[in-house]
């Protein structure tokens, strides 16, 4: 099986993060790691791969630095070609991972035919998962979060995916986008011997100038400017005690219902 | 630490920190240590990273990293265990040892086996031929195109796990200049490994006897010149040496942080006991020692990468520190006082596991004689 493994450099705190006066939270940061899920991720590729002569190819969107350094990781890890992929679109000030999510869409598009498209189900310093949802939704491709388990069974994929009321078991006929958990798997280490190798392999890159994966409406209306940033408050907290004596429990209970929907809690 | 690390050699002692902290657990550690044996799968991780051959050049199928860079991984994996490391140094020592005076192809073919995660030893030592080393009886006799060779071997690090061997073989009744080193691959027959040494340290290392019977081996696996053998052992053992002392600074290190770490817990009259003097100097002591030794061993093995043999240097380098980390062990054994010879206890094994490291690879007391020799070279002018 081929495969496109979406990956993302991200900046780790190494202290624990405050509130500064602005709202804004700070902590002291080391460069840029690869994504912890990412390599959940790239290792369902490799076992995909190993043994079939398929291929694992690894793409990152992102500051230049963090994306090489997720690269070379991911190269170091066994996937046999890294693409940076660039791009002018996103609007700066957009902070939309929908409209990353069609970027990256643009890109595999580009990058040719692959069996399955993963991503780690979430990003540790943006945790929010959308991205791979909006990479399917603009490929029209079958889209799983969450998988924690996957086998090849000819040409279908059998997964266990995570929702809230427990596991949802099925198949799906690849091409197909699959998020996965860090349950999916233990990544492998890598070699050092591959560690060297990575540290001077080519990078390839693809460039996505223009949107055809979606309509141009939708996608400028995706890529329309967000808030820079956004303010954190330590919402102030008010205490007050108050006892109503009433006759019976059910009294009482009508009685604070009516305060908590006056209160606008309820 | 006193080293300058660069990025690259902080994140490979990253990886191989994540790897034995997977691999090398305590619990892990003193159960092999219990047993004295460690199970040859728990080396499938390290032959998977490419341990084995981490200062091999790619073009052999290592990872080409300079003896430098090496030895601060070995270190590292030392601190967890030193019998696991010196596995896999004996195993990328007997390739060296290839290397420094085989062919191409030899070093290929050597490479070829080790490579998917197979084990080399060394087969130097005899019953009557330890420090002595020219004294080696085991013989290699030509027939035709081959090689049979006949005898026993003693202490042999690999000896039962061994795929591949690098033999030192007696050609010629020549004394030392009748030595001639091969390539012996297991898969010829007539070798039988003995007993597991039942030793005091270094529990997670294969050490036994290795008997050669009839071993028929093609005069192509011959390294170098026929009598040439002692010479291929010697250059070989330099590189060696400093890679013990590297696994003994590894040694060293551990004691130091189990010690401060104790020293801060453990509490006295009402005081941790690190604030008092006595105390203080040892653990003082101890990290001197222990940054000096780290310090020697990097010039030592920069040397290495410069192309010098370091026959002064090496065993210099071996001497100090197999004799430091003896001091630095039994204080650490010291300062956890009563605990310290309790096996619930990490430091005792420290003691059992350093002591080999004055023996092997040459005693301190033939490394004094070797530097004193070299000094009278040097000063002969």
């Amino acid at each position: 099986m081929n495969s496109l493994v979406f990956i993302k450099g991200v900046i780790v705190p190494t202290t624990k993060p405050e509130l500064d006066d602005q709202g804004q939270l700070t902590a002291e940061t080391s460069g840029a790691i690869l994504n912890p899920a990412d390599k959940n991720a790239i290792e369902a590729a490799l076992q995909l791969a190993d043994g079939q002569n398929g291929t694992v190819t690894v793409a990152s969107y992102g500051s230049a630095d963090a994306t090489e350094k997720a690269l070379r990781a991911a190269l170091a890890l066994g996937a046999t070609k890294a693409v940076t992929v660039n791009s002018d679109l996103l609007k700066a000030g957009a902070d939309n991972n929908s409209a990353v999510g069609v970027i990256l869409a643009e890109a595999a598009k580009k990058l040719g035919d692959f069996d399955v498209i993963f991503t780690g189900d979430q990003a540790l310093d943006m945790p929010q998962g959308y991205v791979s949802a909006s990479i399917a939704n603009s490929l029209g491709l079958p889209y799983f979060d969450d998988v924690n388990a996957l086998n090849v069974d000819g040409d279908q994929l059998s997964y266990v995916t995570l929702w809230e009321k427990g596991e949802l078991t099925g198949k799906v006929q690849t091409p197909a986008v699959i998020s996965v958990t860090e349950d999916i798997n233990k990544p492998r280490l890598p070699s050092f011997k591959t560690k060297m190798v990575a540290k001077r392999a080519e990078i390839e890159a693809v460039t996505v100038d223009s949107i055809t994966v979606i309509d141009q409406a939708v996608w400028d209306q995706l890529n329309s400017e967000a808030p820079t940033s956004r303010l954190a408050f330590i919402p102030e907290q008010k205490k007050q005690a108050v006892i109503y004596k009433l006759a019976d429990d059910d009294q009482a209970v009508n009685k604070l219902v009516d305060q908590l929907q006056t209160q606008g809690i309820l | 630490m006193a080293l300058l690390y660069t990025d690259e050699q902080k994140d490979f002692l990253k990886m191989v920190k994540e790897f034995a902290d997977e691999t090398l657990t305590p619990e892990v550690v003193k159960e092999c240590d219990e047993k004295g044996e460690c199970p040859e799968e728990l080396f499938k991780p390290a032959f998977d990273m490419g341990l084995h051959m981490l200062e091999i050049p790619e073009k052999f199928g290592g990872a080409g990293l300079s003896y430098a860079t090496t030895a601060m991984i070995f270190e590292k994996l030392a601190s967890y265990d030193p019998g696991y490391a010196i596995t896999l140094v004996s195993t990328f020592v007997a390739l060296r040892s290839v290397m420094i005076a085989g062919t191409d192809e030899q070093v290929q073919h050597f490479a070829d086996i080790i490579a998917p995660g197979k084990f080399a030893a060394f087969a130097l030592s005899e019953s009557n031929a330890g420090t002595d080393a020219g004294s080696v009886q085991a013989t290699a006799t030509r027939e035709g195109d081959d090689y049979i060779l006949n005898g026993d071997k003693t202490f042999i690090t690999n000896g039962s796990l061994a795929d591949v061997f690098v033999g030192i073989f007696r050609t010629s009744d020549d004394g030392n200049k009748g030595l001639s080193a091969f390539i012996v691959e297991k898969s010829r027959g007539g070798i039988a490994a003995g007993k597991h040494e039942d030793k005091m340290g270094l529990r997670l290392s294969n050490t036994t006897d290795v008997t050669f019977d009839h071993v028929k081996v093609p005069a192509a696996n011959r390294i170098g010149d026929e009598g040439h053998g002692l010479k291929v052992a010697l250059n070989s053992l330099n590189l060696s040496r400093a890679f013990v002392a590297t696994l003994a600074v590894g040694i060293m290190q551990r004691a130091l942080d189990e010690s401060v770490k104790y020293a801060k817990l453990r509490k006295q009259f009402n005081r941790p006991i690190i604030k008092f003097e006595a105390v203080q100097e040892m653990l003082a002591d101890m990290a001197t020692q222990t940054e000096a030794s780290r310090l020697m061993v990097n010039n030592t093995m920069k040397m290495m990468d410069e192309g010098s043999l370091v026959r002064k240097e090496g065993a210099m380098t071996k001497t100090f520190v197999t004799d430091a980390v003896q001091k630095a062990t039994s204080d650490a054994v010291q300062i956890f006082g009563g605990y310290g010879v309790s096996k619930d206890y990490p430091v005792e094994k420290l003691m059992r596991d350093c002591k080999v490291f004055q023996i092997f690879e040459g005693t301190n007391q033939i490394q004094r004689v070797t530097i004193a020799n070299e000094l009278n070279r040097e000063y002969s002018d």
